[in-house]
């Protein structure tokens, strides 16, 4: 029984690839966003640094000289640049001497902050960016010829690059909700696309265990699952192949075991067919004497048809147990079965001073069961049981009844037929083996009865079991599921091997 | 802050020269060889001559210098200042400040400079050729417009002439107001008097040659040469008065054999197309006593303000 996954292949599928390319589309865009975050921020450092570089020009006359007016004059308009949120001259000794603010507020203050400081002893061009306060501070040492006359510090506003880098933003993830949306759409799609065989192939073994042997997946691809599907179609051709020769050898083993079960009843048989020709005979002798004894003729009649409508009968019994049929299963009462082959057994019984005694349960359920299948487990089953006490008399009783257990103990609703017969018994070793091929422990037979016997009980639903004492007896209960849920497969192909079977 | 800021700014500050506000890049120790500039563009000066006085302190690496700076000061005074404390071993200028500052600093001219391969230059007067003047005297109750002050070739030399042709200068604040006996003067500024003249603003000008030849044909043939001043160095190279002997002398050499030397001869042209350094000329200094007296005598207080 294949069991049901709790996430299935397909939701695996869409799942690990969905997580990858959930990761793989976030990592994109968030490299993306920071790229070109750091590419706003690297443009306007390069715009700070251009716009530091020109304003050096005109603050390196003027800081040699120390014009203030002029220094002045130069942060003023320095910050009358676009974003450009604080500017700032100072001298070599790190004095502002150019300060943006118009009341001047801040002239000959020096730095207070670490990077203040920092700048002032620097002799590079110093870009810092800081985020959290949303300023790209950028500074640059003023010098002439050798000397260090100063620097320019001059404070960018982020904010209309924080603007830019959200609106960036917002589109990179518009962009890549829509990228994933629409993957996650295709891998589904993929993953049915991929799944769907699978399926088609998980159905297909589904039908073939229920016996479905002409099912076929038919999966045109040039991948791997084509090839498995390929596989898959050719390994059911094999199996099929298979199945058609173990039905062949069932046959023959069952038709063996029947002819088997035919030649033991020989002997019982033309006994009960000479009697009554013998009796036909001396009639026929006698009838031309005493031909006006229009009493005897008429004695003479009844008997003579009694006689051969008896041996028409039993000819017929024998005849339907012997011929190969079609596979019939229909509903059957297992009372008129378990009769049928009593009447053909019970001259054989007679003939060996058993007693057969009927215990039928009236108003049994019917059963779905192929009649000649069952006729010839319950033929071996009531042969093995006159064999077992062929040697002194014996009562061999059969009785059928409901029975509402299965094999594993569970509640279930079976037709039981037990065979009981006060024989020798099985020893107890040999229990675990009587159901086995060709296992047997008598002089004559072929093994083969009690395992065709399971095996058809087996195909129709049920079960056999036995119970056996040694010197005491031994009781086989048949037990055939009631319902059309337990209805046996009707083998066609097994009735076509038994009908050229027959044929040969 | 304010104006009280700013007040307080002019008075920390241009009460210093700018040199000693500056830091050097260079290590302190050792010694420094400063060159002395009059001009009010600092960045040009520094940018124009780093390299040459770069490459004289390292050629007077033996004598303990280990760099070179420039000094720039807007006005000759305060060079003149630094040289008599000792703040500034040497300069170079045209003839008129070098005689200046060595009336007032005790600096000594020590070599002159070639330019353009020229040793010497002149002054001349130019008119427009259709402005009805002729000659020198026809500029009386005219306007002549002078580049700088103590420009040598272009105002100070012209001025010179003018005076030594009987003919008064007079300064004059607006157009119209040039007296009849006198030739009014204007000042332009650096190599512009010339434009001063086309543009219509004087009716004559003082400049040399050089400039004339930069203008466009067309231009430069409507103009008319009616003076030529005294020829003079081009430019001259001095030391302060105190300056060691040695370091004097080992300037002379490094300078004098420069155009020999391929790095030097490069520098040479670098630096203001200097074609070399040669001795000064001794028939010059009866030359330079004349202009001399002129400035001193006939510039009177204005020399004070260069």
């Amino acid at each position: 029984m294949i069991r049901r996954p709790r996430l299935s292949l397909k939701l695996k599928i869409f799942f690990s690839f969905g997580l990858f390319y959930l990761a793989a589309v976030g990592t994109i865009t968030y490299l993306s966003i920071r790229s070109q975050k750091n590419l706003l921020l690297a443009q306007m450092g390069e715009r700070a640094k251009a716009g530091i570089n020109l304003m050096e020009l005109s603050v390196s006359g003027a800081l040699y000289k120390l014009d203030t007016f002029r220094l002045e004059t130069i942060a003023r308009e320095a910050k009358a640049l676009p974003n450009v949120d604080y500017a700032y001259i100072f001298d070599n000794q790190g004095r502002i001497v150019g300060d943006f603010h118009a009341d001047q507020r801040e002239l000959f203050s020096t730095f207070t902050d670490e990077l203040g400081k920092r700048i002032i002893r620097s002799n590079e061009t110093v870009v810092d960016t800081q985020e959290r306060k949303g300023i790209l501070d950028i500074s640059k040492p003023v010098t002439l010829g050798h000397e260090k006359l100063g620097g320019i510090r001059l404070g960018f506003d982020l904010k209309p690059i924080e603007q830019e880098i959200a609106e960036a933003t917002y589109r990179a993830v518009a962009v890549a909700s829509a990228i994933l949306i629409f993957g996650l759409i295709v891998i589904f799609v993929i993953a049915i696309r991929m799944i769907k065989p699978l399926e088609r192939l998980t159905l297909a073994a589904k039908r073939i265990e229920t016996g479905e042997l002409g099912y076929r997946v038919h999966i045109e691809r040039d991948d791997e699952i084509g090839g498995l599907a390929t596989a898959f179609d050719q390994m059911v051709e094999r199996l099929m192949l298979r199945e058609k020769e173990l039905k062949d050898s069932q046959n023959t083993l069952r038709r063996a075991d029947r002819l088997s079960a035919l030649g033991l009843l020989t002997a019982g048989f033309a006994h009960e067919i000479r009697n009554p020709l013998v009796a036909i005979r001396t009639f026929t002798q006698l009838l031309p004497e005493r031909y006006n004894d229009a009493e005897f003729r008429d004695g003479f009649q009844k008997l003579a048809l009694k006689e051969v409508d008896r041996i028409c009968g039993l000819i017929n019994d024998l005849l339907s147990f012997a011929r190969p049929s079609r596979p019939k299963v229909i509903q059957e009462n297992m009372n008129d079965v378990v009769d049928g082959i009593v009447r053909i057994l019970e001259s054989e019984a007679k003939e060996k001073n058993i007693e057969i005694t009927r215990d039928f349960t009236a108003g049994l359920p019917m059963v779905w069961i192929d009649r000649e299948q069952m006729k010839q487990v319950f033929m071996n089953l009531i042969l093995n049981a006159i064999q077992a006490m062929k040697n002194q008399s014996g009562a061999l009783s059969i009785s059928t009844r409901p029975h509402f257990k299965d094999q594993l103990g569970q509640a279930g609703q079976f037709v039981q037929v037990e065979i009981q017969d006060t024989g020798m018994g099985i020893p107890e070793e040999n229990l675990d083996h009587i159901f086995d091929p060709f296992f047997t422990n008598k002089d004559e037979g072929s093994g083969l009865g009690l395992s065709v016997s399971h095996q058809i009980v087996q195909e129709h639903g049920g079960y056999i079991t036995v119970e056996s004492k040694a010197g005491v007896g031994t009781s086989f209960f048949v037990n055939i599921p009631v319902g059309e849920t337990a209805r046996p497969p009707v083998n066609g192909q097994a009735s076509a091997n038994e009908e050229s079977f027959s044929h040969r | 802050m304010g104006a009280f800021g700013t007040f307080l700014a002019l008075f920390v500050f241009v009460q210093l020269p700018p040199f000693f506000n500056s830091s050097s890049l260079f290590a302190a120790d050792g010694k420094v060889l400063v060159f002395g500039r009059v001009h009010d563009d600092p960045v040009r000066s520094i940018k124009d001559r780093q390299e040459f006085v770069d490459y004289l302190a390292a050629k007077l690496a033996p004598l303990g210098f280990t760099s070179g700076r420039i000094l720039v000061v807007e006005k000759m005074h305060l060079l003149a200042q630094a040289l008599k404390e000792g703040k500034v071993d040497l300069f170079h200028d045209s003839l008129v400040p070098t005689l200046v500052l060595s009336k007032r600093a005790g600096s000594v001219p020590i070599l002159r400079q070639w330019k353009y391969g020229e040793a010497e230059y002149e002054g001349i007067i130019v008119v427009k050729k259709n402005g009805g003047i002729k000659t020198l005297a026809d500029l009386k109750g005219k306007v002549i417009a002078f580049d700088e002050p103590h420009s040598t070739s272009a105002s100070v030399l012209p001025r010179m002439l003018l005076e030594e042709k009987k003919l008064r200068t007079v300064e004059i604040k607006a157009p119209g107001m040039v007296k009849p006996d006198v030739v009014g003067y204007v000042y332009g500024t650096d190599g512009n008097a010339t434009n001063v003249l086309i543009t219509g603003r004087a009716d004559a000008a003082a400049t040399i040659n050089r400039e004339i030849e930069r203008l466009k044909p067309e231009i430069r043939d409507g103009l008319q040469i009616i003076g030529h001043t005294m020829s003079v160095p081009r430019q001259l190279m001095a030391v302060r008065k105190d300056l060691d002997p040695k370091i004097i002398n080992a300037v002379k050499e490094i300078l004098i054999s420069m155009e020999k030397d391929p790095t030097g001869q490069g520098v040479l042209t670098r630096q203001q197309n200097t074609t070399k350094f040669d001795e000064i000329p001794p028939g010059s200094l009866t030359q330079f006593k004349s202009i001399e007296k002129f400035v001193f005598s006939s510039l009177g207080k204005e020399v004070d303000s260069w």
